[in-house]
């Protein structure tokens, strides 16, 4: 029987080795009921792999985790039932039609979404006549976007859902997550797109070479004493606690998380024509957990 | 109910070709038998001694100038190997390709769990091949009696019933390889058939291999046997077959459910 917490996921010292390969180590995190939360890293971090163990595609090393209270290992089936998955290669039976593959993904879950289904289909402008042969990358994503929604799941995970999809369905796609979130559902976004989690997550967490770096509101995770440097005349400066350094024929770019003493001291020693200290772009600072 | 019905309409193409394929060339046969009976007469002695040839394809047990013969020593060889390799590529296929076509995702993230999963695939192959030798029977009685002869149909029940026994033992094994393998390994299949099948010629070729018997399926539903024996199976091979099949079964249920998805 699953336990009723105010979790929709909660994470404890998840572990994946493929072999002696590092899959994800020790990876914990929770995502509160009805929040919106972001998933970064960059290719290969293990995000992927964090949420093929979720959905019992792999089978953990170590840790444990639970989806609306069900264990992922003996409640996969319970889990299944209740969310909307979404995985970032979409793929269905090439034969069949969009309308056959979304009513087999309906008739598996023994649910009748028909209505749902074409709302759906309608507001992503999905051909429901077309076999999944003809259609692109993104027309095949879109379909996907309506098997994980048309039961309308307590949970929604979707890895990298907007890859392949054109900036209007991008813009529709997070319309409807924003719609069934209103209504109590929670989404779990894994995504390399940082404007896309800052613009609708409200809790992020960050995983890097397998292992979680940060996990807080966005605007705890944008929050740093970093500060981004231009300089102007000097290209050859090195110190401790700079990152996304980015050097210019006479100048340089970088984020700097060191001691601010330790920086004007050493400008003090160098030939600088101009120099700007700034607060950094969102950008920069996810930047700094990624390097 | 719904991946049952699926894995009917995905795999109709192929069962169509494989069942049309298969008992075109097993009816053609029996058409032909009038044609040939008579000249066949002066070459029965002489195919009935030509040693281990002779017994591996029954021709020294069974007269060819005879339908009952004919069908035992050629239509039944025909229709058991293509039987068995259908079978074979049935089970091969059937977990497998839904990593090797990327859809393994998509349908384990539905609700059905790797034992539904394995249990829906599971019985389309049966219902395939109960299909497949339910319909061979229909035309091999029908192909005898529109050529005025007549084939027993104790015995022919007898052979259709091993046959299905042979073809589920062949496709249980493959079955579990396809449990255990992340492509679908057609060429695989197809030799576990092939191999099998010619393990089953070397038993009857010499003595010294006839243990083999007790390994091939092709030992227990072997046509000639069965038309010999009036439709009698041989028991100890057709047991150790059940309990392979069994093994098998219980092989892929368990490696699947443990086994990591590849998308």
């Amino acid at each position: 029987m699953p336990s009723e917490t105010g979790k929709a996921i909660e994470i404890k010292g998840l572990t994946k080795f493929y072999g002696t390969n590092r899959g994800i180590d020790d990876v914990s995190f929770d995502v509160k009921k009805g929040e919106i939360f972001g998933f970064l890293g960059p290719n290969g971090a293990g995000k992927s792999t964090t949420i093929r163990c979720l959905l019992g595609l792999i089978q953990p090393t170590g840790g444990s985790a639970a989806i609306l209270g069900c264990d992922i290992v003996k409640g996969h089936r319970e889990i299944m039932r209740r969310i909307g998955y979404m995985p970032s290669e979409t793929q269905f039976y090439p034969s069949m039609k969009v309308s056959e593959v979304i009513r087999f993904a309906a008739d598996v879950r023994g649910t009748e979404c028909r209505e749902e289904a074409a709302k759906l289909c309608e507001r992503l402008k999905v051909d429901t006549k077309k076999r999944i042969e003809e259609l692109s990358l993104g027309n095949r994503k879109k379909v996907g976007i309506v098997c994980a929604m048309q039961h309308k799941p307590e949970l929604f995970i979707f890895d990298e859902p907007t890859s392949g999809l054109d900036p209007l369905i991008q813009s529709e796609f997070f319309e409807l997550v924003r719609e069934y979130n209103a209504q109590g559902a929670t989404c779990f976004l894994s995504s390399h797109v940082l404007s896309e989690v800052r613009k609708y997550c409200g809790r992020a967490a960050i995983i890097r070479e397998g292992r979680l770096i940060a996990c807080d509101t966005i605007e705890n995770l944008a929050h740093t004493s970093a500060k981004f440097v231009r300089l102007s005349g000097v290209s050859e400066l090195s110190l401790e606690g700079m990152s996304n350094v980015e050097r210019q024929p006479d100048g340089m770019e970088f984020v700097y998380s060191g001691d601010i003493k330790a920086l004007l001291t050493a400008l003090s020693g160098c030939e600088v024509k101009d120099v700007s200290i700034e607060e950094p772009s969102l950008e920069d600072v996810f930047m700094q957990y990624y390097d | 109910m719904t991946l049952y019905k699926h894995e009917l309409k995905m795999n109709r193409v192929s069962f169509s070709v494989w069942l049309v394929g298969v008992l075109a060339m097993s009816a053609g046969c029996i058409f032909l038998f009038p044609l040939i009976d008579e000249s066949m007469a002066d070459m029965s002695d002489a195919f009935a001694s030509m040693g281990g040839f002779s017994a591996a394809f029954g021709m020294d047990k069974l007269s060819i100038t005879t339908l009952e013969g004919f069908f035992g020593t050629e239509i039944g060889t025909i229709f058991a190997l293509g039987g068995g390799m259908y079978a074979a590529l049935l089970g091969i296929s059937a977990l497998a390709k839904e990593e090797s076509g990327h859809t393994a995702e998509f349908l384990h993230t539905l609700t059905l769990g790797r034992c539904g999963i394995v249990t829906g695939k599971l019985a389309a192959i049966v219902t395939y091949l109960v299909l497949f030798d339910v319909i061979a029977f229909g035309v091999f009685a029908a192909s005898a009696a529109m050529i005025g002869e007549t084939l027993s149909v104790k015995s022919l029940i007898g052979y259709v019933v091993a046959q299905f026994a042979a073809q589920l033992e062949i496709a249980s094994v493959c079955f579990a390889f396809s449990a255990c393998s992340k492509r679908s390994s057609l060429g695989l299949g197809l030799g576990v058939a092939l191999v099998l099948y010619v393990l089953d010629i070397i038993a009857r070729i010499t003595d010294k291999a006839e243990f083999l018997k007790y390994i091939t399926p092709f030992s227990f539903s072997n046509a000639t046997d069965i038309f010999v024996n009036g439709g009698t199976i041989e028991t100890v091979p057709l047991c150790i077959g059940i309990c392979v099949t069994v093994i098998s079964l219980a092989a892929a249920y368990t490696v699947y459910r443990r086994r990591d998805i590849v998308s």
